[in-house]
């Protein structure tokens, strides 16, 4: 059982070394399916027992970092048996301890080295499944969330490579989906960084990439314990411009998964001003496009049911047709702020309407 | 056969249409058609699969894994998958091309295949099934249309994964997959779901449609096929013509019970497959006769490609002019607020500026309570449903627990009264009235409803009720 020493000979003489890797894998994979009588000369211990002793043997060999730095020189199907040790590694619980997270945690390098994963196409299929393996215990997740190298998984989501930006979004969204807790801490942390970086991925040039991501973002918001995200999130005024260019997409799917962020905007009862303004602005704009918008939606209810909350909503915003034509004429600053004013604080009432108007002829 | 060693972030580098020539289309299928192509950088030929993402609804993170699982699949007997690119709102999936067309074009070309031909043609699609199902992959559907001829006479599977897998997925595993007359029993009673062993029963089903040019009972309608399979005795194949051998290949994978039907690696021991020993593939000479009988037919394809004109990015042109001049300002929002009305506090005002509409009077909102309101996030959140599933957006808004909430845990069937019963009461009196100030007026009416629920979930139960109780005694 002790033939991982033998990969060490990896780095010097290749392809006889890659044949001997993967003998020793096959038997690996042996052991852990449980198949190893097939396998000849494996005979004697039970199968908890072998993997007792495999696993014993990969904590104090190192050899999953080493298997993991020279993944890319493995074979083709012998990485995946990798893989396969790992995930039943990371399975393995002892009482209530998970030996393998500890050992992972006491030895980061076999993590750091998994995150830079995308930087080699290679091989990143297999780190990336990984990776996200790791990351459905809590702790690693937690872990990898407070590195720095994280945040080189937005600029990953961005490569050109379907394999790289895919893969790194699947492991970018476990990240902030599946331990909803330490997700929400860490956007207590980071919003602003967050904010600022998961927009750069909704306006993506790419279509899968900003599709995703619109729906990532939305999923996020409206995640229960990421209170603080969703009310920073809809007080922005960027943000609402965001959002509506998307929701102005010619893509449906990218106007839909829009829509859901778009909406908690407009059910935000403490809208900022400047928010209002865009809103009041883009009224008749946004009433049309509400209107038509999805008509082949029309069993979902809940869907439909929102929109014309929406719509609502909106429908109850001034008209300022007249006003702004009014200030159109003349366009001096002051007037400007002056009908911005008068916008964002006009109520939404006929009457409070024509009297804010008659204020700001007044005010003329 | 990767070409991934330049990883630029580099748009330019990652559009197909500066690396592959696309040619005619040899293929069509549901979610998109396949293009015979031509790597710019080698000129090795390949077969494009074009899937058009905006036809898929919220299918792209499977549609990503399957493709994933696929490019981890390397077998000298399928199709392998070489790279995936995106354009536009389109996915292209480069894959291996098999220029000599699939054994169906084979049987319309020769009308049926010889025993010994179609024992090669069974022992390479047994390997790329052993295959599949050693990476626990199940095919779904085995047919000889699937079974792909290179020009150099090999065979190859093909059509598993994205193509089958997506329709799965998309019909949400309700609705059959594979195609009727190749489709095992079980598959289409689903009484304990169904194993790779699926996969052995469409081979024998292929087995016959390669030796007699149609699997069984094809001259039938294919949805009746569907019934009366999981009825039939399984089939058999007759005639001195076919050897014993054959027939009971045949037979072992024709077995209605699948747990008796021989896996993939125990098929290639049996001995028709078995005793298959071709130096040269016997496709060879049946290649070239084809390609002089008969060219191979483009087809049209279902989906035309348009890649002049984007089919995503901004589209509306919105109004942001001068907005940023006003941010940060702290002015009270009081009377807007109200108009996004969702605090329990404000319920009442709220309610009536929704019916009222701005060409209606009404006094503005001046109460001390809208100024400093208790801050009640999960009023709020409730406001508008965000969730999208019906079932946990009315657990929030049980939460929320408005005055009107009858039961401690909401069942989803609040939301359920004001769908079906309350909405469409309302729909139908709309439709039967000619007048359109009462249909606004009955419109404004459901609003108010709608918001009662939101605010207290069970409203609409609870009214149902009454009437119901009160038409029942009256």
């Amino acid at each position: 059982m002790n033939e991982q020493l033998s990969k060490l000979e990896l780095t010097n003489d290749r392809k006889k070394a890659q044949d001997e890797v993967s003998r020793y894998l096959i038997t690996i994979k042996g052991i852990i399916t449980g198949r190893s009588e097939e396998l000849a000369g494996v005979a004697g211990d039970s199968q908890p027992d072998q993997i007792a002793q495999l696993a014993h043997e990969v904590y104090n060999t190192d050899c999953l970092l080493l298997l993991i730095q020279n993944l890319a020189q493995i074979e083709f199907d012998a990485r995946k048996i990798v893989g396969l040790l790992f995930s039943s590694l990371l399975k393995r619980k002892i009482v209530n301890r998970s030996p393998t997270i500890d050992y992972l945690l006491q030895k980061p390098q076999i993590l750091i080295l998994l995150m830079h994963g995308p930087e080699n196409p290679e091989i990143s299929i297999n780190t990336g499944s990984m990776l996200r393996e790791a990351v459905r215990y809590e702790q690693i997740a937690k872990y990898i969330l407070a590195d720095s190298s994280f945040w080189k998984y937005f600029d990953y989501c961005e490569y050109g490579s379907f394999e790289i930006s895919t893969e790194a979004f699947l492991t970018l969204s476990d990240l902030l989906t599946t331990h909803k807790l330490v997700a929400s801490d860490f956007f207590n942390r980071n919003l602003e960084k967050f904010i600022e970086r998961i927009n750069k991925l909704i306006m993506s040039p790419n279509y899968v990439t900003k599709r995703q991501s619109v729906k990532l973002l939305s999923q996020l918001i409206l995640d229960k314990p990421n209170y603080n995200l969703m009310t920073t999130y809809v007080n922005s005024a960027h943000n609402l411009k965001l959002i509506m260019i998307l929701l102005g997409d010619k893509s449906k799917n990218i106007q839909y998964e829009s829509f859901n962020v778009f909406k908690i905007f407009i059910a935000n009862p403490r809208k900022s001003k400047s928010i209002v303004d865009i809103l009041t602005k883009n009224r008749d704009r946004l009433l049309s496009f509400l209107r038509e918008f999805t008509n082949d939606r029309k069993d979902d209810d809940l869907f439909l049911v929102e929109r014309n909350f929406v719509i609502e909503q909106i429908e109850s915003l001034p008209k300022l047709v007249q006003l702004q034509g009014f200030h159109e004429k003349d366009s001096s600053a002051e007037h400007q702020s002056m009908s911005g004013e008068t916008k964002a604080t006009a109520p939404i009432t006929k009457s409070n309407y024509n009297s804010s108007k008659i204020l700001s002829y007044s005010q003329q | 056969m990767t070409d991934t060693s330049t990883n630029m972030p580099d748009s330019e580098l990652h559009d197909p249409m500066n690396l592959v020539r696309l040619g005619e289309c040899i293929g069509r299928g549901n979610f998109g058609d396949v293009y015979k192509g031509e790597l710019v950088k080698t000129s090795q030929v390949v077969a494009v699969k074009i899937i058009d993402l905006e036809k898929s609804e919220d299918d792209i993170p499977v549609l990503i894994q399957e493709i994933k699982f696929l490019k981890g699949l390397r077998s000298p007997y399928i199709t392998n998958c070489h790279e995936t690119y995106i354009k536009d709102v389109t996915m292209w999936i480069v894959m291996e091309y098999c220029g000599a067309g699939s054994c169906a074009d084979f049987l319309k070309c020769f009308k049926r295949l010889d025993e010994r031909v179609v024992a090669f043609i069974l022992r390479d699609t047994v390997r790329g099934l052993e295959y599949l199902h050693s990476m626990n992959k199940i095919h779904r559907d085995v047919k000889a249309a699937n079974i792909l001829v290179t020009d150099q006479g090999q065979i190859k599977l093909a059509d598993f994964g994205v193509s089958g897998q997506l329709t799965e997925t998309m019909n949400k595993k309700e609705t059959f997959v594979g195609t009727p007359f190749w489709m095992a029993p079980e598959i289409i009673l689903r009484r304990d779901g169904y194993n790779e062993k699926v996969d052995i029963w469409s081979l024998g089903i292929t087995a016959i449609e390669l030796v007699t040019g149609f699997p069984p009972y094809s001259n039938e309608e294919p949805m009746r096929a569907i019934f009366e399979i999981p009825d039939r005795p399984a089939p058999i194949l007759t005639g001195d013509q076919y050897s014993v051998y054959l027939k009971q290949f045949i037979k072992d994978c024709l077995n209605k019970e699948p747990s008796r039907r021989p896996s993939a690696r125990s098929l290639l021991k049996t001995k028709y497959l078995y005793k298959v020993k071709n130096r040269y593939s016997p496709m060879l000479p049946l290649i070239t006769e084809k390609k002089n009988k008969m060219q191979r037919f483009k087809k049209k394809p279902k989906f035309a490609l348009n890649f002049e004109e984007s089919r995503c990015g901004q589209e509306i042109q919105w109004d942001f002019e001068a907005t940023t001049k006003f941010a940060n300002s702290n002015q009270s929002m009081s009377s807007f607020d109200s108009s996004g009305g969702i605090d329990e506090n404000e319920m009442h005002s709220a309610q009536a500026n929704s019916i009222l509409k701005p060409d209606t009077t009404v006094t503005p909102t001046t109460s001390p309570l809208y100024n400093n309101r208790s801050e009640n996030p999960r009023a709020r959140r409730s406001s508008i449903s965000p969730y999208r599933s019906g079932e946990v957006s009315s657990s929030v808004l049980a939460e929320s627990g408005g005055p009107l909430s009858i039961k401690e845990n909401v069942d989803p069937r609040g939301c359920y009264f004001y769908n079906n019963l309350i909405r469409e009461s309302f729909d139908s009196i709309s439709q039967q009235s000619g007048s359109q100030r009462f249909k606004k007026n009955l419109e404004q009416l459901k609003t108010v409803i709608y918001e009662m629920e939101m605010r207290g979930p069970g409203f609409c139960e609870l009214l149902c009720q009454k009437i119901f109780n009160g038409m029942l005694q009256g």
